[in-house]
């Protein structure tokens, strides 16, 4: 090859130490980047070679029995004489094992943002919390001293006690039980909900998925043809789109019945209630049924806690990430009222109430559904 | 009335929570645009899905107080250009015997949004939205952009001029002899308007073949695209002064010329290539600086030319101002050296793209690899990288040599080195769903640094 010429700048010029351009101390840095297949025995770790003055422990004077001193960090790759082209090189037979396609690492994982409930949605929890553990322990407490005066008096009178404390403590676990199975299945669908988000496209519907359909299948009776569409999906591509093209059409119908059921019943009750404040609990009544009934018909099980979890969802996807579309409804229901209010007088306020159910159904059914909710 | 207001409203909520980028992803061929495309739209998807495939970016969009939420590719809607399929790219890659894409013969587009939350009270608007628009094409048909502001005497006279000069002259020399029998006034006619063609298109595929030049116009000539050749193509460069006599073969080929010219600039840079707000140019470095000094300072004049002419398109009318904000100048393919040598590259990338004058835009140079098919090692007290040649199944060192920090002058030594023609590894095992997104080297810097001010 031709000699390296003055011209030719050297960014890393050669160590003042001949044996550094062979740098091959192994082990003194790890080979870049750090992957999970083993290096080739041959092949070692990039090693740097040192730019300072290297001690000299035979001739440098000092102490003879002076701990040697710690080696200077390296700092530079012994770069490749000038004159040295490129090439395509065979490894050399000390490195049998070494071959097959190049893997790199798999990427970690990332906490995906999710929306969280403001916090005075926690501190109510924690309040309500605290108040039933409070009011079950009294009533344990009280249930103990009354079973201790019953057996003071009388046998017979203790064991009755007895058996009426352990119907009520029956009844207070299978509640607990239902609600602990009702909020299991929300969580699942939770996990389902993250399955889809994390799953490619290209990539085969995930087992949870066709669970979840099933299951809503075989309450909506209508949505079978759907769901064995959905259940011959090859990708999640394909079964995201025949969900929005066949099984969420036939719950949106479905829905939309529920919530102009609710939203007639609205109409009515407020319309004849005297009072505002007996409007509020009627329509919070209605609004607790329908959303039970939305929940109930994408698969999830009745339970006042999953309620109360579902709840704390509308107050943030209708409260916080659907803003631009509150303020749009709410131009819109100011001029209905206008409107409706010359019409129809009194009965303008139980209209909106009935459109407010009707969006209840609406929020509740996405929330409801792996794809359509914030999560 | 309620179709008017959802219409209105969003409209509305578009404007306040929508910004639409159009990243020109710019190259000659063979510079890995529709590996870096792929790679790019796969590595956000997976980022979208809570993978870490671009950590930089993920610390830009944390230092800017926001997170990813998703990321979609938009449906192809009814766009007439073809849909770039990223999902079908990483097949090719990821396939039993995995392969690399092949050279892209037309238009095709696609659309990214990344979804972004919003922080503090601004949350009741709901997440932002960046839409990522990005276009992949034929690299050849790119060396058409400065021919549209050259008439055909103007654009005769230059290329004349090149192909004098070596390394040209070895393969022009019939091409030369054939117009240099011409009369200046010879009459039109078709045969001799077709040998010429065929002999001016011959020299530009060995100028390709033979010594890996780029700056190799029209375009087209090298790759028709879907339409194929037609008569508006059949015509060479031709000297001569002055107007075409009527009926000319001069005049022939310059009617010629100007219906080419006409036409890309209707079908091609006309509706795809007015206004661009980010540009990537992606230059194959060392398979220019391997291929010899000819084909280097090619690569070099046409990625000069190119980046001009977009700088040009990219300016208003009126007042001069520039919609293209930033532009990142990027060394592909980097993964084929060594870590220790990529900063050498870079350098060597830097004064290779140094501009004379003052450059207005916001710019970068970076050595970059979309797919990373290879592992450092060393290798006989030298740096290397590991990889598979494609078509064998053993990895084998493949040691970069020398790579100067800055572009050896003429004459010099490291020019007399032979032809090397950049060996084609064989792309590392992925997943063909993309799940991991695909391993890169410094994609995410770019990236983050593109996008930093719109994130």
């Amino acid at each position: 090859m031709t000699p390296p010429t003055p011209n030719r700048p050297a960014p890393n010029p050669p160590a003042p130490n001949p044996s550094a351009s062979n740098a091959s101390a192994p082990g003194t840095r790890a080979p870049y980047p750090p992957t999970p297949n083993s290096p080739a025995p041959n092949l070692q770790a990039p090693s740097p070679q040192p730019l300072g003055p290297q001690p000299h422990h035979a001739t440098a004077p000092g102490w003879a029995d002076e701990p040697t001193a710690t080696p200077q960090r390296p700092t530079a790759l012994a770069e490749p004489p000038l004159n040295l082209g490129p090439a395509i090189l065979e490894l050399g037979p000390e490195s049998p094992g070494l071959g097959g396609p190049i893997q790199h690492g798999v990427p970690a994982t990332l906490d995906l943002p999710i929306e969280r409930p403001p916090s005075w949605f926690g501190a109510l929890g924690l309040m309500a919390g605290a108040t039933g553990a409070l009011v079950l322990g009294t009533f344990g407490l009280g249930l103990a001293l009354m079973l201790q005066d019953l057996f003071a008096t009388s046998p017979i009178l203790g064991w009755l006690g007895i058996a009426l404390g352990t119907g009520a403590g029956g009844a207070v676990l299978l509640a607990l039980g239902r609600e602990w199975r009702a909020l299991r299945r929300l969580k699942a669908l939770d996990r389902l909900a993250l399955e889809l988000r994390t799953t490619p496209g290209g990539a085969a519907p995930p087992a949870a998925l066709r669970a979840w359909v099933q299951d809503v299948a075989r309450r909506l009776p209508e949505a079978a043809p759907a769901a064995a569409q959905i259940l011959r999906a090859t990708t999640l591509d394909e079964a995201r789109g025949l969900l929005r093209a066949t099984l969420f059409p036939v719950l949106d119908a479905k829905v939309k019945a529920l919530g102009w059921q609710s939203a007639r019943q609205v109409f009515v009750v407020t319309a004849i209630l005297p009072s505002p404040a007996m409007d509020a609990a009627a329509m919070g009544i209605l609004g607790l049924r329908l959303m039970r009934q939305v929940a109930v018909l994408h698969g999830l099980r009745p339970g006042t806690a999953m309620l109360w979890r579902l709840l704390r969802r509308l107050g943030i996807s209708a409260g916080l990430a659907a803003g631009t579309d509150l303020v749009a409804e709410a131009g819109f229901e100011q001029f209905m009222e206008g409107h409706a209010a010359k019409l129809a007088g009194g009965a303008a306020g139980a209209t909106i109430a009935a459109r407010r159910m009707l969006r209840l159904a609406g929020a509740s059914a996405a929330a409801c559904r792996p794809e359509g909710g914030q999560r | 009335m309620l179709r008017l207001v959802s219409g209105i409203t969003d409209e509305a909520e578009r404007m306040l929570n929508e910004t639409t980028l159009r990243v020109a992803i710019t190259g000659l061929s063979r510079s890995g645009k529709t590996v870096f495309i792929t790679s790019l739209i796969a590595n956000l998807m997976a980022m979208g899905r809570g993978r870490q495939t671009l950590p930089a970016l993920t610390a830009q969009l944390a230092a800017n107080g926001t997170a990813l939420r998703s990321v979609q590719l938009e449906p192809a809607g009814t766009q007439s250009l073809d849909w770039f399929d990223a999902a079908d790219k990483l097949r090719d890659l990821a396939g039993t015997t995995p392969h690399w894409p092949p050279r892209t013969s037309d238009l095709a587009s696609a659309s990214l949004t990344l979804s972004l939350e919003r922080s503090g009270p601004a949350r009741i608007l709901g997440p932002r939205r960046v839409r990522l628009e990005l276009l992949d094409y034929p690299g050849e048909w790119l060396l058409d952009l400065p021919l549209l502001d050259q008439d055909f005497a103007q654009w005769s006279a230059e290329t004349i001029a090149l192909l004098s000069t070596p390394p040209r002259l070895e393969v022009a020399k019939d091409f030369l002899d054939f117009i240099a029998t011409l009369d200046a006034a010879a009459p039109a006619d078709e045969a001799v308007a077709r040998r010429g063609h065929r002999l001016y298109l011959t020299l530009l595929e060995q100028a390709r073949d033979r010594f890996g030049l780029r700056w190799l116009q029209p375009g087209r000539f090298l790759r028709p695209g879907p339409r194929g050749e037609s008569p508006m193509m059949w015509f060479f460069p031709l000297p001569g002064a002055g107007s075409a006599p009527s009926g000319s073969l001069r005049d022939l080929l310059a009617r010629r010329f100007a219906a080419y010219r006409d036409d890309m600039r209707q079908n091609f840079f006309d509706p795809w290539f007015a206004r661009f707000d980010r540009q990537v140019v992606l230059v194959d470095v060392l398979g220019a600086l391997w291929a010899g000094q000819g084909a280097f300072e090619d690569s070099r004049h046409a990625v000069a030319q190119i980046a001009a002419a977009y700088d040009a398109r990219s300016r208003s009318r009126w007042f001069g101002l520039s919609t293209l904000k930033r532009v990142g100048f990027v060394a592909s393919k980097a993964d084929h050296v060594p870590a220790a040598q990529r900063p050498a590259l870079e350098a060597l990338f830097a004064s290779m793209m140094a501009t004379p004058g003052e450059d207005r835009r916001t710019t970068t140079h970076r050595a970059i690899a979309a797919l990373r098919c290879t592992e450092d090692a060393t290798h006989d007290g030298l740096p290397v990288v590991l990889g598979v040649p494609l078509g064998e199944d053993r990895r084998r060192p493949f040691r970069p040599g020398h790579i100067p920090t800055t572009a050896p002058p003429a004459g010099d030594p490291f020019w007399a080195r032979p032809f090397f023609e950049l060996p084609a590894l064989r792309p590392p095992l992925i997943d063909p769903d993309g799940r991991d997104g695909l391993p890169n080297l410094g994609l995410d810097a770019l990236l983050s640094w593109l996008l930093e001010d719109a994130l």
